[in-house]
């Protein structure tokens, strides 16, 4: 029996030792070369990534306006600021007492030898950790520039916001992958990163920070770059626009993403479709034929230009990173490849002349002697259609802007936010009545000689209906007034008749190749298209029929008709000239240059000389509405304008949020700050986002509860105001001292007061300072 | 004596070499296990464990050197004994190593170190810190068991009953429960296959021991749920090694979650499952000829931990490959077999027990040491005996091949009431050899 069973024992080894020897053949003779693959990866060294240098955005003198500087950031591991979490500090403590004997020494723990354990490692090491942890944030309160004697809260806190941020990333993971629970445990990659805690180090800190925390391997010192801006850039803080992190659609969308499978089936080389052309030209760079450039391409931690021409020029501006790494073919090989500088961006602005007329603005007085809320100027240049200034006023200091955002945010009055200049759009008012007589003349429904009377109003039946404004206050009416005659006094009645004769579809196709409802070419992602009113927008989008009101409304340029200052600046040029042509705000892009041809108006020669007759006499003749205002004392330039009031009412500020709680049939009220509806549902769930108990807003409850400009409920709709306008555009003198129409406009400007008003009273002396400005900044030669 | 010829120490080793039978399964025990030492201090030699100061190889590999030194000199005093009077006082040996577990146990029960006499590692208390060197108590208990076992186990017949296994478990109890509580996992599984090797050889009857063994397999599942999560993770890293496996956990949670949690999965490689990743990868890299001695990323860099004790197979794979790793296995087959022969040869019961015994422990633990380093078994802390770093091990260790070789020394005398066949051939043969013989004598002129 014995020997039986010492055999069984010895057959059952045999068993054990047969499977240990096909593992190892299969380990070391079939799989072999895989496993080598795998350690040869690990082999390699890591690659490394140094930043590249985004290109300066200049102003069309060669002045910078913001260039990146070479900073550096402290990150730290997100396992050291996540410590307090039990999960992390297990792992860690593990980790250093796995490898203790040797990295141990980085914490202070001394080795003994190699037989020798420091009396209960994993406890030390957990203590080490934690003392070597608070000396480090309390170290890098130095280099945040804090107090020392500062909470040490208060650069926690920093830490806090990397922990809520990965918190949330893992939530939205969870969201979107729909997992059942939501306590699901899942890792995301930000875990294993290292996360700035302080940006900014300049080359000195950065040393000195590198010395402070060599005991602290978890702290890495990692090259960046910052946006530095030149003194006194308020200005353009609008134009320059804002850098932000990378989105997740900007990683999917990414020009310079290696082609999927799926994108090799369209054809590079196919053109683009004029649909395409037009969905996508307020972001020029997006489809430029570039190529892919692999080392351009987005990484999640990256930032990019997310607003302004920060955002227009993002392929341009954006350089692409240095590599040093291993050779994709050649494994052992190492390559390096050095960083390369964005392209520099020129921008047709003058800085002096933009800095010059925010001050104006800044200076600017209502009718009640207060200053001036809002508004916006633009000036261009009338041969190039060079934009020479794009003020939106009010504005901030963008080096600043991440500590005032939130004040910004909720300035609901002044909403210095709003790029006003391109993003906004008004009701022209009587900026565009030359334009309408223009249509008129073209069309043939009337000539230069053609008078309609003006008694104040259209419809002696109904003399509260379609009035001049001239009889508003009392004052004497235009009696019979020619197409001149009608600019200059910018007579409502004149504009009626010549509306009357003309179809809604003629004066859109005419409004059309003035680009209005068209993007002006300006390239920039905020701009508005503003409304050229077909007969399809009113029947289809607003739902209504076209009727006598909609000719009368449009012809003196209100109703749904509506343009943002560029293009009202550009209908200005476009007098001045007698040619239609895109605006530039960017030298050198290409895309834009060639996709827009000029276009020529079919205008007589002798009804643009009326357009400029009449608007000469709108400020430098008696009867002109801005004779009083707007006239310019200069010896070798005329100021030619038009004056303008856009009609519109208060608009709401704040809106009472009325919602449900879940389990709850109790409403509770917010107040939101918004200019519409919709966005202050949108701002109170997105406050209301993380909320334990889900809410739910009544939507038919939600009300406005605050205007701008304050207004009783009840004489709201009954209270119009009017935001004040004047175009121009400055002609050279003649012998005579009148105008000399022969010699080309060179400046062509637009000047728009938020509820200024008055056209005259109050924009009109704006625009003469303006023009006096540009005189003194430009030269009397307009030498640019 | 002529000029030219040997003598003095020369001579004497001469002699010996000339005269002694190296088939003999005793010299070739001491063969193998010299073997088997060699490549140990080699693969200790080029393997540093600290990379701050000096390399600590050549050191550690003199340190293993010593032990062996030690367990020379001690096996020689075992030779001497015989193993069958040190077995006479088998209980006394194991209760003194009974009493060698105490002070780890207490030290573990009461967290705290003696004054650094019981220092922590790894989140266990093994070792005794005496002067000098630190000795792991369990290594000696292995051995005071199998003699106390086998002691215990020789004249009886109880173990044919059911009830009869009851004294072997509760005595093997006693020493698994201490040895569990330091904790060491990987000593206390080695009792299992010892004791069962050493019952089933015995004669306890087949189908109690299966009875055992499937309560032992049910109590599994039972105690799934109460176990530590890295305990879990260790035994479900043999399955969770593979890529797609890894992928089904995360995929499918409420098929497969109770291999691992999705966070768990995710960063196996890098975290729980990191030592099997590189012990496989160190291995797999060998190749058929290996790197070479001293040579090869996994020796000349710190990636896989533990190299130079519990996973020093696979730093023999990675130098040595396929044909390294064969030779080892042969060496071990070579010291098993003639373990075996040692015990079929045994004259009686007791020392037939300890043969077993000691052969029974040198295999399991090879079989578990390989297994978990080429990825077939769960990780436990465990020597691969000779090789492995660690003075009271390799100690042990030549011990126990001692009380073998001495076990196999004595076989031409017969003190069993009941000897083999094999027993009663060699007892003839040597009656027969001991008859006197007539000298040749020269006729007288």
């Amino acid at each position: 029996m014995f020997e039986r069973r010492l055999r069984v024992l010895l057959v059952l080894l045999g068993v054990f030792t047969l499977a240990i020897v096909v593992r190892l053949v299969d380990l070391q003779l079939v799989r072999a070369n895989q496993y080598r693959d795998e350690v040869a990866v690990r082999m390699k060294p890591r690659p490394q990534w140094f930043p590249f240098v985004r290109g300066r955005i200049l102003d069309r003198t060669g002045q910078v306006l913001v260039q990146d500087s070479p900073t550096w950031e402290l990150c730290v591991d997100y396992k050291i600021i996540a410590f307090d979490e039990h999960e992390y500090r297990e792992r860690l403590v593990r980790w250093w007492s796995r490898r203790g004997r040797y990295r141990g020494e980085w914490l202070g723990l001394k080795s003994k030898g190699s037989d020798e354990e420091p009396v209960a490692l994993r406890l030390r090491i957990e203590e080490r950790l934690h003392l070597r942890i608070a000396e480090m944030w309390q170290d890098i309160k130095v280099f945040a520039e804090m107090h020392v004697l500062d909470e040490p809260a208060k650069i926690v806190e920093r830490a806090d916001r990397v922990v809520e941020r990965v918190d949330q990333i893992r939530k939205n993971r969870i969201r979107f992958r729909d997992y059942k629970a939501s306590k699901r445990e899942i890792v995301v990659r930000e875990e294993n990163h290292s996360h700035p805690i302080v940006k900014g180090l300049d080359q000195e800190r950065q040393v000195l920070a590198r010395e402070r925390f060599d005991a602290c391997p978890w702290v890495h010192i990692e090259p960046s770059s910052a946006r530095t801006y030149a003194k006194d850039t308020i200005a353009f803080a609008h134009v320059l626009g804002r850098m932000g992190r990378v989105s997740l659609d900007d990683l999917k969308d990414d020009p310079n993403k290696p082609v999927a499978q799926d994108d090799l089936n369209d054809d590079p080389n196919k053109p683009l479709a004029q649909d395409d052309l037009d969905e996508d030209q307020n972001k020029p760079d997006a489809k430029l034929p570039k190529e892919r450039n692999e080392l351009a391409v987005y990484r999640p931690s990256d930032i990019r230009g997310v607003s302004g021409v920060e955002y227009a020029a993002e392929q341009r501006l954006r350089g692409s990173r240095g590599r040093l790494g291993a050779d994709k073919k050649q494994e052992t090989k190492t390559i390096y490849e050095a960083a390369e500088r964005g392209e520099d961006i020129s921008l047709t602005i003058s800085a002096k002349l933009q800095r010059s007329l925010y001050g104006l603005m800044q200076g600017a007085k209502m009718l009640d002697g207060t200053l001036v809320q809002s508004g916006a100027i633009v000036v261009l240049d009338v041969p190039t259609r060079e934009v020479l200034a794009l003020v939106s006023y009010p504005s901030y200091e963008p080096s600043s802007f991440s500590e005032v955002y939130e004040k910004l945010r909720l300035d609901m009055i002044a909403m210095p936010l709003r790029f006003r200049a391109v993003a906004n759009h008004y009701a022209p008012g009587s900026i565009l009545k030359p334009l309408v007589g223009l249509c008129g003349l073209s069309n043939g429904v009337i000539n230069l000689g053609t008078r309609f009377h003006c008694a104040g109003w259209l419809d002696p039946a109904h003399p509260n209906r379609d009035r001049c404004w001239k009889v508003a206050g009392g004052r004497k009416h235009h009696e019979w007034v020619n197409f001149v005659e009608a600019i200059r006094g910018s007579c409502n009645i004149f504009m009626y008749h010549v509306g009357d004769l003309l179809t809604i579809h003629q004066m859109c196709w005419f409004f059309r190749e003035f680009g209005l409802g068209e993007f002006s070419g300006i390239g920039l992602l905020e701009e508005a298209s503003g409304i050229n009113p077909w007969p399809g927008y009113i029947t289809d989008t607003l739902d209504q029929q076209v009727v006598p009101a909609h000719h009368h409304q449009f012809a003196i340029g209100q109703g749904e008709l509506s343009v943002t200052p560029v293009q009202a600046a550009n209908v200005m040029a476009t007098y001045a000239s007698g040619r239609f042509k895109r605006v530039t705000l960017m030298r050198g892009n290409k895309q834009l240059e060639s996709k827009f041809e000029p276009m020529l108006p079919r205008v007589d020669a002798a009804h643009w000389l009326a357009i400029r007759r009449g608007m000469y006499d709108v400020v430098n003749d008696t009867g002109g509405t801005a004779y009083d205002h707007a006239r310019l004392e200069d010896d070798r330039y005329v100021l030619c304008g038009k004056t303008g009031s856009a009609t519109v009412f208060a608009q709401p500020i704040m809106y009472k949020i009325a919602y449900r709680e879940k389990g709850d049939e109790a409403v509770y009220h917010q107040e939101v700050p918004e200019r519409a509806a919709i966005p202050a549902i949108k701002a109170f769930e997105r406050q209301h986002f993380d909320d334990d108990v889900p809410v739910t807003v009544l939507r038919d409850q939600v009300e406005a509860v605050e205007w701008f400009p304050p207004v009783s409920e009840a004489r709201r709709d009954e209270t119009p105001f009017a935001h004040a306008w004047f175009g121009a555009f400055l002609q050279a003198r003649g012998a005579d001292g009148g105008p000399d129409f022969s010699v080309p406009s060179r400046i062509a400007f637009a000047v728009l007061v938020e509820f200024g008003e008055s056209g005259g009273k109050v924009a009109g002396p704006l625009a003469k300072e303006v023009a006096a400005t540009i005189l003194e900044v430009l030269g009397d030669d307009l030498e640019y | 004596m002529v000029d030219g010829e040997p003598h003095g120490l020369r001579r004497w080793v001469m002699d010996r070499v000339a005269t002694t039978d190296f088939t003999k399964p005793g010299w070739i025990i001491v063969v193998s296990m010299a073997a088997l030492t060699m490549v140990g201090v080699a693969c200790i030699y080029v393997t540093n464990t600290h990379y701050s100061g000096t390399p600590d190889g050549p050191a550690n590999a003199a340190k293993q050197c010593v032990a062996g030194l030690i367990g020379l000199v001690t096996a020689w005093f075992v030779l001497r004994v015989g193993f069958r009077r040190i077995a006479a006082h088998a209980n006394v040996l194991f209760l003194i190593a009974l009493v060698g577990l105490l002070p780890l146990v207490a030290a573990r029960l009461l967290h705290t170190d003696f004054g650094g006499l019981i220092p922590e590692r790894n989140g266990a208390r093994r070792w005794i810190q005496l002067p000098g060197s630190p000795i792991q108590p369990s290594e000696f208990m292995k051995l005071a068991y199998i003699l106390a076992l086998a002691w215990y186990l020789r004249y009886r017949k109880n173990y044919r009953r059911f009830a009869g296994l009851v004294v072997p478990f509760a005595v093997s109890m006693v020493p698994l429960g201490m040895i569990l509580i330091q904790p060491d996992l990987g000593t206390a599984l080695l009792i299992i296959p010892v004791l069962f090797a050493m019952l089933y050889i015995a004669g306890a009857r087949l189908r109690h021991l299966l009875i055992l063994m499937i309560l032992g397999a049910t109590m599994v599942p039972i105690a799934w749920p109460y176990m530590k999560d890295y305990q879990r993770l260790r035994v479900t890293s043999v399955l969770l090694q593979s890529q797609s496996m890894r992928e089904a956990v995360l995929a499918d949670q409420d098929k497969w979650g109770f291999l691992a949690t999705p966070r768990e999965a995710a960063t196996w490689a890098s975290d729980s499952g990191y030592q099997l990743v590189q012990s496989v990868r160190a291995v797999a890299t060998g190749g058929f000829l290996g790197q070479g001695w001293g040579e090869g990323v996994y020796v000349n860099r710190s990636w896989l931990p533990d190299r130079h004790n519990d996973f020093i197979f696979a730093i023999i794979a990675h130098q040595f490959g396929l044909v390294g790793c064969l030779l080892v296995l042969l060496c071990y087959g070579v010291f098993v077999a003639a373990g075996t022969f040692i015990a079929s040869a045994a004259s009686d019961p007791g020392a037939r027990l300890l043969a077993v015994g000691i052969v029974a422990l040198i295999a399991a633990q090879v079989v578990i040491n390989v297994g978990m380093t080429v990825g077939l078994m769960p990780i436990t802390g465990m020597t691969l005996p000779f090789i492995s770093k660690g003075g009271s091990s390799l100690l042990a260790n030549i011990v126990a091949a001692a009380l073998l070789i001495s076990v196999a020394r004595e076989r031409p005398f017969v003190l069993s009431n009941k000897p083999t066949q094999y027993g009663r051939e060699r007892e003839e043969q040597l009656l027969f050899a001991q008859e006197p013989q007539s000298p040749p004598t020269e006729p007288r002129p």
